[in-house]
């Protein structure tokens, strides 16, 4: 009899365990899909907020870049210059230095015998 | 008996449930299955919206990136006057300043009249969408917003009715709507504005019968390269919430729009400031009809500048007519003198003169197939060269016969003439270049000194950079290359060899000859320039109306390089019936001049050394 009762406890607790972990299951999983939709909703109010951002930013890059070539425009720059009557022109040819570039010693360049030796001893070739 | 009545009753509910739970399937089933199409629908419309993103308009950049048409964002303003109620007043008073508009206006275009039209039917000023403002900036958009949200009224809003305070919160939030849109700008107004072409506003509706618009090229490069610049739109698929603001998370199909190209072109600003600030110059001292100028790379072809007055600043669309055309591609004109390098060279490269060839120039008339032929001074024997010196029209029409038809018909084609360029902007015209077959017996004395042939200012500025170039007749460049918008480059476009039309030979024999023109004694001493050696041909061609010439009105032209052995520049000047003087060598010499000098000083072009007057240059030596 009191074997019978042990086992009835048993399985009564069993029940008890298993109830438990399904509401514990349901319920955490309606928890979770709560918070993953709180997470979905945060996630998505700050994707809309730097998108805002993004959209300004770009906004106000794109006015300065076209403020900073306006500025630097030629053409605006020498009607300036002249509206404000400082004496600026262009340079005159007699103002300039022109220097000549030094040329290289050409038979050395086409001397191939010359060529091979000069790789040798820089070491390039075995 | 109680049981059977329990046992009813339990029976009686259950069939009950039964009955609802049906009547709940069949609502389930017709709302469902039945109308289901119907309602996804509806149910979409309520939340789904679709937005269409469009694109931002590719810039228009010179060599140096410099910025000559370029895009603002800008705001479309709307109002809807259901949501206004009867309040129009206090809404237009707090409008009007931002609109620059008086209120009475503002009052009537925001009070919804019905009115029959003229087929008889009613319609009204707009329900529900009155525009009331285009291209607005963002910052007067920002401002009005919240000047609008913070309207009052006059009246302690928190005693009046729950659907009085809904209507004002309508109409501060929700009332007026701003759509954002792009106007393009040229900051620098009217230089090269017939290059960059001006565009036209297309407006269409979109599904919140909000007009749109879309900006499309009309002419110029806005015009040849609209499919580049305009870009591609994209669109979003979203949903809304109750205020308006987008629910993210539901955001179905993002596809972002891709955005135009920036075409930098070929024009360098300061070239094309030089050149019109200079040709502003000869309209003032000669009183032309018009006045056209081009720079051009002769080695590559690239056009530096090209600049036609009178001209217009695509921003201002009043200033655009036909008068304002780009002449340098649209108008064909006859030729004149500089034409005689086509012939010349011809004759050179066929060996069948020689520059120092000498022939009679008949002291001034030459009589040949029943007409009678001129030159402006009475010349006897002349050189080859001297014929291009002097510019003779007598000894240019005897090489010419020397040449024959077919040669000059050639040379002529090959050289360009008759065929467009392929420059990309609209309107090019072909000139005229008839074929052999419909000379006259004249033809073959008429056309080497320029006339009988039409051609256009590109034309003739192609051919003679093709002499610069060793024969080697490049195609016009004026688009550099594609870029997007953060300067990566998408494509880049190559200088092109059409074909070499005169040898190596014959092309430095025709230097040789042209290099006169500008010493003491050739046709425009004017031209010459101080520290480089200029090979450069002066035209005056007499004009022609209705099928005759017209005394006393001409097209005076100069077209030259420089430096004349190792040309970097090649430059065209051509004045439409100049008032003091007429001569090209006259009138466009001297504006030749002022162009070179101060574009060779700006590009930085080594003078000649044999031609450098002050000190001599320093030589670096080796230590």
């Amino acid at each position: 009899m009191a074997s019978k009762r042990n086992n009835s406890a048993a399985i009564g607790f069993g029940l008890l365990i298993k109830v438990v972990l399904s509401i514990s299951l349901i319920g955490g999983g309606a928890l979770g899909y709560v918070w993953q939709k709180n997470q979905i909703d945060g996630l998505a109010a700050q994707k809309r907020e730097r998108e805002s951002n993004i959209k300004k930013l770009k906004h106000d890059n794109e006015f300065l870049v076209r403020q900073i070539r306006d500025l630097q425009e030629p053409v605006k720059l020498m009607r300036r210059v002249s509206e404000m009557q400082l004496g600026l022109m262009p340079r005159q040819e007699s103002q300039v230095v022109r220097l000549e570039e030094p040329r290289e010693a050409a038979p050395e360049a086409n001397n191939f015998s010359r060529q091979l030796t000069r790789r040798s001893v820089g070491g390039l070739t075995p | 008996m109680s049981s059977q009545l329990q046992k009813f009753r339990a029976n009686l509910f259950l069939v009950l449930l039964a009955l609802g739970f049906a009547v709940v399937a069949a609502q389930l089933i017709n709302l469902q299955v039945v109308r289901h199409v119907e309602l996804s629908r509806e149910v979409l419309a309520n939340t789904q919206r679709e937005f269409v993103q469009a694109p931002r308009r590719g810039d228009i950049l010179d060599a140096n990136n410099n910025i000559l048409a370029t895009c603002v964002p800008v705001k479309t303003i709307s109002i809807n006057p259901s949501l206004i109620g009867g309040l129009q007043p206090a809404v237009a008073r707090m409008l009007a300043p931002f609109l620059h508009t008086n209120e009475e206006a503002l009052i009537k275009k925001l009070t919804p009249t019905v009115t029959r039209n003229t087929a008889g039917k009613w319609e009204t000023n707009g329900l529900r969408y009155v525009r009331l403002a285009k291209n607005m900036p963002e910052d007067t958009w920002q401002k009005m917003y919240v000047a609008m949200t913070n309207l009052t009224f006059g009246v302690v809003e928190t005693n009046l009715p729950k659907a009085q305070r809904i209507f004002l919160n309508n109409l501060r939030y929700h009332a007026l709507a701003a759509d954002a849109e792009q106007m393009r700008v040229y900051p620098l107004g009217s230089l090269a504005g017939q290059v960059v072409g001006f565009p036209r506003v297309e407006e269409t509706t979109n599904a919140a019968g909000r007009a749109v618009s879309q900006i499309i090229g009309c002419e110029g490069v806005e015009y040849a390269l609209q499919k580049q610049l305009s870009g591609v739109a994209g669109w979003r698929s979203t949903s809304r919430d109750k205020k308006n603001l987008e629910l993210v998370s539901l955001r179905d199909e993002d596809v972002p729009a891709r955005d135009g190209l920036d075409v930098v072109l070929t024009i360098d600003t300061v070239v094309q400031h030089i050149a019109e600030a200079a040709l502003a110059e000869a309209m003032v001292k000669h009183s032309p009809k018009s006045a056209t100028c081009v720079v051009m790379r002769p080695k590559t072809g690239e056009i530096l500048a090209m600049a036609s007055l009178p001209n217009y600043d695509p921003g201002q669309p009043n200033t655009i007519s036909t008068n304002t055309r780009n002449r340098v591609i649209n108008d064909v004109v006859e030729p004149g003198s500089t034409f005689k390098i086509v012939v010349v060279s011809g004759a050179l490269n066929e060996k069948i003169v020689s520059l120092n060839d000498s022939f009679y120039c008949e002291e001034g008339h030459f009589a040949y197939a029943g007409k009678i032929l001129h030159d402006h001074e009475a010349y006897g024997n002349l050189t080859t060269e001297g014929i291009i010196t002097k510019s003779s029209n007598i000894g240019a029409a005897k090489i010419g016969i020397r040449l024959g038809e077919e040669n000059l018909f050639k040379y002529a084609w090959n050289f360009g003439f008759g065929q467009r360029t392929g420059i990309p902007l609209l309107g090019e015209a072909r000139g005229f270049l008839y074929p052999v077959k419909s000379w006259s017996k004249v033809s073959l004395a008429q056309i080497p000194m320029g006339h009988g042939v039409a051609v256009t200012r590109l034309q003739m500025i192609q051919a003679m950079a093709a002499i610069a170039n060793r024969g080697w007749l490049m195609r016009p460049m004026l688009v550099k290359q594609l870029q997007r918008h953060n300067g990566a480059v998408v494509q880049t476009y190559q200088p092109e060899r059409v074909r070499q039309v005169v040898g190596d030979e014959a092309c430095k024999d025709m230097v040789t000859a042209l290099k006169t023109v500008v010493l003491k004694g050739g046709t425009s001493p004017e031209a010459a320039l101080k520290n480089y050696e200029v090979a450069g041909k002066t035209g005056t061609a007499q004009k022609a109306e209705h099928g005759v010439y017209v005394p006393g009105k001409f097209i005076s032209s100069f077209i030259g390089f420089f430096p004349a052995d190792n040309p970097e520049l090649c430059i065209s000047v051509v004045l439409d019936e100049p008032k003091e003087g007429h001569y090209g060598g006259k009138v466009c010499g001297p504006v030749f001049k002022d162009i070179a000098e101060q574009c060779a000083g700006y590009l930085n072009i080594p003078p000649d050394p044999k031609m450098m007057t002050n000190a001599p240059p320093l030589t670096a030596r080796n230590p």
